[in-house]
């Protein structure tokens, strides 16, 4: 934001030339600066004679169309014409309201200028006047002066409380623990033991690192050569947290040091050490998992088996299928053949033996049989794609440790030669290591002189990356026999007080676990207690306002930003507080790629990119830039192109070249298109090169170096670029990087970076980026029990393998692994833990166990404050929009029919959702979860709220973005003929429009003349009058809205029908439903009646309720033509004649069924069907028919 | 209170006095005290004219506000008309005979033939009555002097702003430290 001193040069600059009403533009800008109030309610500046000219204007316009209804009344014009001009005044009316409202609030605005104004005015002929005049208004500033003064001195007693209140909290710190920080006797222990195996279990804050650091102190001490000395890690930061510990113990030999290094680091060096040995031709390459993916697409092109290439075609599962089970089995280090025989023999053949009979007789097989037909052939595609990643010199992660730990398993020579590089090995959280790293490190421990393990099965949170949670309990089952294993637990937490003890030991309790594991004291020495605070809150933006709040509180009162974080599950379960602290100036840190993209310059980077390197698959970023006005397109003529192209995305590239007069500055889209044209990344240019000279030309460059190399542009251009450097083979193919870019951008790649924390920024973190780490104050938000999502396919077909193979129970596993995220998420507490769930969530769910421990020891408090975050305090940019959403629905209320009020409702707010989630997919780049949520939230009150989206993944293909109903009907091509747009509303955003009378008039008629048909005679009287009362009683609720008169003329024109000769015919059917297939699409119909007369002919009739003015077969009255040709396919007999009778009007229209005249009339409906097709939705606005069309209220292009 | 700041607290209250309407300042501008009445009357005169514009401007809503209006503008009147109006649709839309247009409009014919004719003379004498105010057209040096006071007035409002926002935050550290 600018400051009032900006603005006010600003404002001196512009006005210099000016003439009034810019004058009042900048007043009005500089009341926005601060006012919110004005803020609210400014409007733009009318000045006085147009406010005038306007009322006048209506004033006649009404007393014109008064005298028009007047005409009417005095007989002088017909009557029907009376609705025109009602409507025309109603709106008139509506608008001078609105004319009066403005002026008022722009006179309020304006108010204190005009007083001014008068003043200055008044004070024109006298120089004393005027000098008094303007010696009051300098006043203003001395004051000013004299605010800023006090502020300043405000602003110092808060630096110096603050000091103080720092000091006791860090005296509080202090007298927790004794200042000689020694080792207590089992810390000692552990540092002590110098032979044999050693599990060491270590709770939450029981000084695990320390006593490493001092272990490997105490082994050099004692004889051990650093370098034979091997400390594994589970991630890269422990490795380098770890190696700056060590170095700071022992000092700094850089030939001489303990090998310190994460286990898959670890086993890849093995590998690339002696890659020949492993049957590597040269050094191989590392391939991450996308890499993977990429690698499989290419082993797809080049050709495997026919058989399982159709299947993939059939179904994309079994892609991922595969790459899950590969992990699966590398993580279990399991021979795929044992794998893949045991499946064949056991499961798949015993399961289409007992639905071989049922499928030979044509029946599909069972989910369950697909399902393991897909797991079959995922089995079956391993082996090829891990010797494809062979045969291009891959090494993938799984690799890495498999082939490591295959060869150490197989070649006892090369075991005994890697243990005697090493004595002692120390391998940390050793619960998160998988069975494979887990048999590694067995398998080494029989040729070493120490084998240390350290871990906490209460901290196993990687089960989904295929940890094994029973690794520390199996390493001491495995060597307890032996006599060769020396336990020790690290039970006393320096961390927090007992409170959190005893609340996460109850926690861990929930869990029944048979993995022994040790009780936690804590070891504070002071009556000092950490505090918990466990609450329940109206929703997730009282949960955001309330924790900043907090945190706002805690920081003035001494803590830095940097002691503080909010943990979660997902990121997704905290985007509300991020939204708070972006509104607040809370500085913070997280691991979201989206993060990357918080300021435009970012996401205009990202769509340039994008629309280049694949304009054509890119139609999204095409339409991103076109509107922010890249190259200066207009946003008319942005408008236009994406809308047009809005269901033909992959049209709008190629749209840009086809410019005609009705694009105000056509120059400009030729200019885009040349951009991009020129810019596209063509085959022959390498990535790298192509990315260069893209940011050049955008200017994308000039920006990055303006900005500086901590901007998030750089950030975001280094990041490509070691993407580029590390994988630049694999990303051959564009759209896969442009899918990339997409993906950082959407957040769905969570950026590895070292260190999570950063000075001065609270950390917002899931909490399995926050193991290992401890903040003095912790948040946790959204602690409501969520429910799982789907299981998909490749889930599936793990658990398949997992429950069957592995006799393990994957649901249970999954449970016990959530209780200990909780568990992990707890203890990162020192000072104070704050606990909080929404109550109005979308499932308004139960709480989770970490929520339900805490209240049952802690009593819950409820906070009851209601931030209306939609309406003031915008949290984040979705929900601005939704503010949008709600002025939109305030205006349409106020349009509600009287009778009709909730389905009005109802349907503006779906309407509205529609509309603004469809803007948000075409103009942004993705629709968050929370907004989703809200919307489904929305569902039960105002129907199913469908949009066009583009998915996550996958790129958008024709196939996808094209809507396309699963079968045809007449209506439907009726409706598409009238308006294609109103047809879009309808079938495909499924709007509800609303009932009016003339349908239930049909309905009505309808049902009782097709009651008579259908009794096959003519009724008795008491039939008759039985058949009209029933059909009256099911509409009793309608009936009001016809009145008495109508039901009236209902009744005498039925019985008109009744008396009359046609209905004496014999009924062939009666509303019979037919599916039929017309050019080559599925439809469906219902034919009202079908009889022969007494001339043997056969007749088909559709019943009319309205006026008897239309022939059936006539243009646009292709109905019974279609039902003509849908009969004759299902019965190989023609209609002689097609008739629609006019009930009301006791009329009937015939005409005889023609060959010419059939084809012709059904050829008129093919480009209908080729337009829905091709999802041509354009409108075709007209007076009278978009007057009375339910959706003329959002139709863009109304009349 | 030094006489040096009770001069300044003194010509501060001037400002806010000025700029609320008051005649005490006024009269220490305008030699002629009836010259500092008539501006007053004026400024009374448009604030009037004002609250009648956003009094007619919610009657068209169907919210009535009682105004002491120096000009006849009805709001009854005004509420009346437009609910005739809308509920029109509804007695109409079932009607379809030419006949029953004609019956159901001279049940109505009050409002065509009188009420809306009376709206629309008093909406039109109401404009008569903004020719009072003025077209505000400043010369460039008051233009400098008006958005030069605004900006004044903006950063006194963001002063007193931080100001109260501080001291909130120093209560809670003196609070806590007690």
């Amino acid at each position: 934001m600018t400051s009032s001193d900006d603005l006010y040069g600003d404002i001196q600059r512009n006005l210099r030339s000016g003439d009034p009403n810019e004058l009042f533009t900048y007043l009005n800008r500089l009341r926005v600066f601060d006012a919110r109030t004005w803020h609210d309610n400014c409007t733009n500046p009318q000045p006085l004679v147009e406010i005038k000219d306007s009322v006048l204007s209506s004033v006649n316009i009404i007393l014109n169309l008064n005298l028009e209804i007047q005409d009417v009344i005095e007989g002088r014009t017909s009557p029907e014409s009376f609705y025109q001009s009602h409507q025309h005044l109603k709106a008139q009316m509506k608008n001078l309201g609105k004319v009066f409202t403005k002026a008022a609030i722009w006179m309020k605005t304006t108010q204190q200028d005009r007083w001014l104004h008068q003043l200055l005015k008044a004070t024109e002929d006298s120089d004393e006047e005027r000098k008094e005049l303007i010696s009051l208004l300098a006043k203003s500033s001395e004051l000013n002066r004299r605010k800023a003064k006090k502020l300043d001195s405000i602003k110092e007693e808060i630096r110096a409380l603050r000091a103080k209140s720092r000091a006791l909290i860090e005296q509080r710190w202090k007298d927790r623990h004794s200042p000689e920080r020694t080792l207590n006797a089992k810390q000692k222990e552990a540092t002590e033991i110098t032979e044999g195996r050693l599990v060491i279990t270590a709770g939450p804050g029981s000084g695990k690192t320390h006593v490493l650091v001092e272990r490997i102190a105490n082994l050099i001490n004692s004889g051990a050569k650093p370098s034979r000395i091997l400390m594994l890690t589970f991630t890269v930061k422990a490795t380098t947290e770890m190696s700056l510990r060590v170095e700071k113990k022992i000092g700094t030999d850089v030939a001489d040091s303990p090998m310190i290094m994460n286990f898959n680091s670890f086993c890849k060096h093995m590998v690339e050490s002696d890659f020949e040995g492993f049957g590597f031709e040269k050094m191989p390459m590392h391939i991450d998992p996308r890499m993977r993916r990429y690698l499989f697409e290419d082993l797809l092109e080049q050709g495997i088996d026919e058989e399982l290439v159709e299947l993939i075609e059939q179904n994309h599962d079994v892609i991922d299928i595969t790459l899950k089970l590969d992990d699966l089995l590398h993580n279990r280090s399991t021979e795929v053949d044992d794998v893949l025989s045991w499946f064949e023999e056991e499961i798949l053949t015993p399961s289409e033996d007992s639905e071989k009979e049922s499928i030979d007789e044509g029946e599909e097989p069972s989910k369950d049989l697909v399902l393991k037909r897909l797991t079959h052939a995922g089995l079956r595609l391993i082996t090829p794609l891990r010797e494809f990643i062979r045969t291009n010199n891959g090494l993938t992660f799984g690799d890495q440790i498999t082939l490591f730990h295959t060869r150490l398993k197989n070649e006892p020579a090369y075991l005994q030669n890697i243990c005697s590089e090493y004595d002692h090995v120390l391998v940390d959280e050793f619960q998160d290591n998988n069975q494979a790293q887990g048999e590694i490190v067995k398998l080494m421990s029989e040729h070493l002189t120490s084998t240390c393990v350290v871990g906490d099965p209460n901290q196993a949170i990687f089960g989904f990356r295929g940890a094994n949670v029973r690794n520390l309990q199996d390493f001491m089952l495995d060597f307890a026999e032996s006599g060769d294993l020396t336990r020790v637990d690290l039970d006393i937490c320096y961390r927090h007080s007992q409170k959190i003890v005893e609340y996460s030991e109850e926690l861990k309790a929930l869990n029944h676990d048979d993995i022994e594991s040790p009780e936690i004291k804590s070891g504070w020495i002071n009556s000092d207690s950490t505090e918990i605070a466990v609450q329940t809150m109206i929703d997730e933006a009282s949960e955001a306002v309330e924790h900043g709040k907090a945190l706002k509180r805690k920081n003035l009162l001494g803590y830095e930003w940097d002691e503080m974080a909010v943990l979660a599950r997902s990121l997704n379960y905290v985007s509300k507080v991020i939204g708070y602290f972006d509104n607040n100036d809370i500085p913070y840190v997280t691991t979201s790629s989206s993060n990357l993209f918080r300021e435009e310059i970012t996401i205009e980077a990202g769509m340039i990119l994008r629309a280049c390197i694949d304009p054509v698959g890119n139609a999204q970023a095409i339409g991103f830039l076109l509107k922010s006005g890249f190259m200066g397109v207009t946003k008319e003529d942005a408008e236009i192109l994406t809308r047009k192209n809005r269901y033909h995305s992959q049209g709008l590239f190629d749209s840009l070249t086809k410019i005609d007069g009705k694009f105000a500055n056509p120059k400009t889209i030729s200019a885009f298109y040349e951009f991009i044209n020129s810019n596209k990344k063509l085959p022959s240019i390498a990535m790298e090169d192509w990315l260069f000279s893209t940011m050049k030309e955008s200017g994308i460059i000039s920006k990055m170096i303006v900005l500086g190399p901590n901007s998030s542009l750089s950030k975001l251009v280094s990041l490509l670029l070691a993407q580029l450097s590390t994988a630049g083979d694999f990303f051959r193919y564009p759209n896969r990087f442009a899918n990339y870019i997409k993906q950082l951008m959407e957040g769905k790649i969570e950026l590895e970076i070292e260190q999570i924390s950063k000075p001065g920024h609270v950390v917002v973190s899931t909490i399995h980026k926050a193991k290992g780490l401890e903040w003095p104050i912790v948040v946790m938000p959204s602690l409501d029990h969520r429910k799982p999502p789907p299981t998909l396919k490749p889930e599936k077909a793990e658990r398949l393998i997992v429950h069957d193979y592995f006799n393990e129970n994957v649901e249970e596993e999954q449970e016990k692994e959530m209780i200990r995220i909780f568990y992990v998420g707890l203890t990162r507490v020192q000072d104070l833990i704050r606990l909080s769930r929404p109550l109005t969530r979308s499932d308004k769910s139960m709480p989770n166990a970490l929520f339900s421990v805490g209240s049952e020891i802690f009593g819950v408090g409820n906070i009851e404050t209601i931030y209306p975050s939609i309406m003031q305090n915008p949290l984040s940019v979705n929900e601005g929009l939704l503010l949008n959403l709600r002025t939109r629905l305030e205006d349409s209320i106020g349009e509600l029919r009287h009778g009709f009020e909730t389905e009005d409702l109802a349907k503006s707010v779906r309407t509205l959702l529609i509309y603004h989630l469809e803007q948000l997919v075409v103009n942004e780049h993705s629709i968050d979860n929370e907004l989703r949520k809200l919307v489904r939230n929305f569902e039960p009150l105002v129907g199913r709220v469908e949009y066009h989206e583009f998915t996550g993944n996958t790129e958008v293909t024709e196939k996808q973005a094209l809507w396309k109903p699963k079968r045809y009907t007449w209506s439907m091509l009726d409706a598409y003929r009238r308006c294609p747009q109103k047809f879009a509303f309808t079938h495909v955003h499924k709007l509800v429009s609303s009932n009016n009378i003339s349908l239930t008039v049909g309905n009505l008629v309808h049902e009782i003349v097709e009651k008579i048909g259908s009794l096959g005679k003519k009724p008795t009287r008491k039939e008759y009058d039985e058949i009209v009362d029933k059909s009256l009683r099911k509409h009793v609720n309608k009936l009001p809205l016809l009145g008495e008169v109508k039901i009236k003329e209902i009744k005498e024109k039925v019985a008109n029908w009744n008396a009359s000769e046609r209905s004496r015919n014999k009924v062939i059917v009666i509303e019979q439903g037919l599916e039929f297939e017309f050019y080559n699409r599925k439809f469906y119909g219902k034919i009202d009646r079908v009889e022969t007369d007494s001339e043997g002919n056969l007749r088909m009739i559709d019943f009319k309720t309205g006026k008897a003015n239309k022939k059936p077969g006539n243009m646009g009255q292709e109905q019974l033509l279609l039902y003509a040709h849908a009969w004759e396919q299902n019965t190989g007999e023609s209609p002689d004649i097609i008739a629609y009778d006019f009930v009301m009007e006791n009329k009937l229209a015939e005409a005889d069924v023609k060959p010419i005249i059939l084809e012709k009339g059904l050829a008129r409906l093919i480009p209908i069907i080729e337009g829905i097709d091709a999802n041509e939705f354009e409108a075709v606005p007209d007076k009278h028919t978009c007057n009375y069309c339910d959706y003329s209220g959002i139709c863009p292009d109304r009349y | 209170m030094s006489l040096n700041k009770k001069n300044e607290t003194q010509s501060i209250d001037d400002l806010s006095d000025l700029l609320a309407g008051e005649i005490g300042p006024l009269n220490k501008i305008f030699l002629n005290e009836k010259a500092s009445i008539e501006m007053l009357h004026s400024k009374e005169e448009n604030e009037q004219i004002m609250i009648e514009t956003a009094a007619i401007g919610e009657s068209f809503s169907g919210k009535r506000i009682d105004v002491n209006s120096s000009i006849a503008v009805d709001s009854d009147l005004i509420i009346n008309v437009t609910k005739k109006i809308s509920s029109l649709d509804a007695k109409l839309s079932r009607v379809t005979k030419p006949d029953s247009i004609k019956a159901r409009l001279t049940e109505n014919q009050e409002l065509f033939f009188s009420e809306i004719t009376d709206m629309m003379h008093q909406l039109e004498a109401w404009t008569e009555k903004m020719d009072s105010m003025d077209e505000i057209i400043l010369e460039e040096s008051d233009k400098d002097l008006l958005v030069r006071h605004h900006a004044s007035i903006l950063e006194s409002v963001r002063l007193d702003e931080e100001i109260r926002e501080l001291t909130k935050d120093l209560n809670i550290l003196k609070e806590e430290l007690r």
